[in-house]
């Protein structure tokens, strides 16, 4: 198990997708040094070369020389070049990231309501009950309709719960407003949008218990819109799926 | 007569009644209206609440054990606790004597206590928090008007006056941190109103004689009435009946 230390540096990245989006981190973060340093050196040359002087003083006219003139489209061109080249290959790896989904993924619903997640799986049937927000109520708070055999083994939890090394879809929707579901340590982000339901899939490399947020400022009690984010081994999510069943005690019926 | 003596008879007419209402302590009537809520029916699949994934202060205060919500519960002898029984017309125009202090909303192991209740108008509701873990309380009025205060762990009570009647449907108060949170507040115009408990009886005693609308409601099956007429000393029985 790893302890979420969430330092000064990034959190620790369990996900198979997660080194794309360091990598991308780090290229950007690097490329941004190299040009800070590169034209703060610049600045600090023209501020000491060019300073006023005896027998030196400043002109605040342009220069009209074609070389500076060129020199500056040029780098308005290549600044673009590393725009677009840095864009693409962000681009690419979002692209990557969302296309295909493994085989043999567990899906489960991530509700969105200001101020909480809620998370919805399909119970021992692996079917979701129907849905619909006509059926949002205190005892059915992911809107399952009570009436669906298919919803009868379907639970909901403030936390959300994963196995190791098997791909996850999440299927996102919201109550309320725009949330953003963000797992840190699966260097995962996607907005909650009221009215539609959007999928990411997402794959842990390792056990743990970590933290489910917010990422977009949804009201109030934004702050406290947090769950927990654990990752079981097989064998552990297989005991906490039927720990949850059992609490449903609608086998007794 | 100067300003400040016109101001003090002013004073007194209006407050003189009110003295004497308060010391005239005898009840408004000797009618009684008791009864109790059935359920009959399938009972409804509620499912109990993990608190632990949310807040972790929560689950705690539970011992980590879930907590079935107070939604529906059926007692052991077949009635229906919580629902809300109150007299829904023929008093109008009456006054009756204020009670004293305020009506109290405990906010504890992240639930409210009690899930739901009845109060006066014209008193307030005192929320208090007994959590080592943030509120936010959230009052959807559709009558009086709406609040919405966040209450960290050892704030002090917040005090909401309820000036008008929201009885048909009460007002329901949520929490926005911990959705599963939810309590209902009737706000009546007078005294005679019950919620039912662990035996799903209801007791209006005191009444004047009159001809009454007796409703009943509940959070989920909503709401039935029933039409009594009482003399004085009489004792009459209703019994509501909700199918599951």
């Amino acid at each position: 198990m790893k302890d979420p230390q969430y330092g000064w540096w990034l959190p620790p990245d369990v996900s198979t997708n997660g080194w794309v989006v360091d990598q991308l981190l780090a290229i950007i973060h690097w490329f941004m040094l190299a040009l800070f340093v590169g034209w703060g050196i610049f600045i600090i040359y023209c501020l000491l070369r060019f300073r006023a002087r005896e027998g030196h003083s400043a002109v605040y006219e342009p220069i009209k020389a074609a070389f500076s003139k060129w020199l500056e489209v040029g780098v308005a061109v290549a600044e673009g070049v590393v725009l677009v080249a840095l864009a693409m290959p962000a681009w690419a790896a979002i692209k990557n990231i969302t296309a295909e989904v493994p085989e043999n993924p567990v899906i489960i619903r991530a509700v969105a309501e200001q101020f909480k997640w809620l998370f919805h799986y399909s119970g021992k049937d692996g079917v979701f009950g129907a849905i619909g927000s006509e059926f949002i109520s205190t005892d059915s708070p992911a809107g399952v309709d009570p009436d669906d055999e298919a919803g009868y083994d379907d639970f909901w939890v403030y936390g959300l719960h994963i196995p190791v090394d098997r791909p996850v879809i999440t299927r996102l929707s919201s109550k309320d407003v725009i949330h953003s579901f963000k797992i840190p340590v699966m260097r995962l982000t996607q907005d909650a949008i009221p009215g539609l339901e959007i999928a990411v899939w997402y794959q842990a490399t390792d056990t743990g218990k970590f933290q489910v947020g917010c990422a977009q400022l949804c009201g109030l009690g934004h702050y406290e819109m947090k769950a927990d984010f654990v990752i079981h081994s097989p064998e552990g999510y297989q005991a906490w799926l039927d720990e949850e069943h059992a609490a449903l005690g609608f086998d007794d019926e | 007569m100067n300003k400040l003596s016109i101001l003090v008879v002013a004073l007194l007419v209006v407050l003189l009644p009110v003295q004497s209402g308060g010391q005239a302590e005898k009840p408004a009537g000797t009618a009684t209206v008791t009864g109790s809520v059935k359920f009959e029916g399938k009972k409804p699949r509620i499912r109990a609440i993990d608190m632990s994934g949310a807040d972790a202060k929560c689950s705690e205060a539970h011992g980590g054990k879930r907590l079935k919500p107070d939604t529906v519960i059926i007692n052991k002898n077949g009635t229906l606790r919580n629902a809300f029984v109150w007299v829904k017309s023929g008093l109008e125009g009456k006054s009756f004597p204020m009670p004293e202090g305020d009506a109290m909303l405990d906010q504890k192991g992240c639930t409210y206590t009690p899930h739901v209740q009845g109060m006066r108008k014209g008193q307030s509701l005192a929320i208090k928090t007994s959590d080592p873990t943030a509120h936010n309380v959230h009052g959807y009025a559709k009558v009086n008007r709406s609040f919405n205060r966040s209450q960290p762990a050892g704030a002090g009570d917040v005090s909401i006056r309820m000036r008008r009647d929201e009885s048909s449907p009460p007002m329901k108060i949520k929490c926005d941190i911990h959705p599963w949170m939810n309590a209902y507040v009737a706000v009546v115009d007078h005294p005679y109103y019950a919620v039912t408990g662990e035996d799903g009886s209801f007791t209006l005693a005191n009444l004047p004689a009159g001809t009454y609308i007796v409703e009943v409601w509940h959070e989920k099956y909503g709401v039935m009435e029933e039409t009594i007429t009482i003399g004085d000393g009489e004792a009459k029985s209703i019994e509501f009946t909700y199918a599951g």
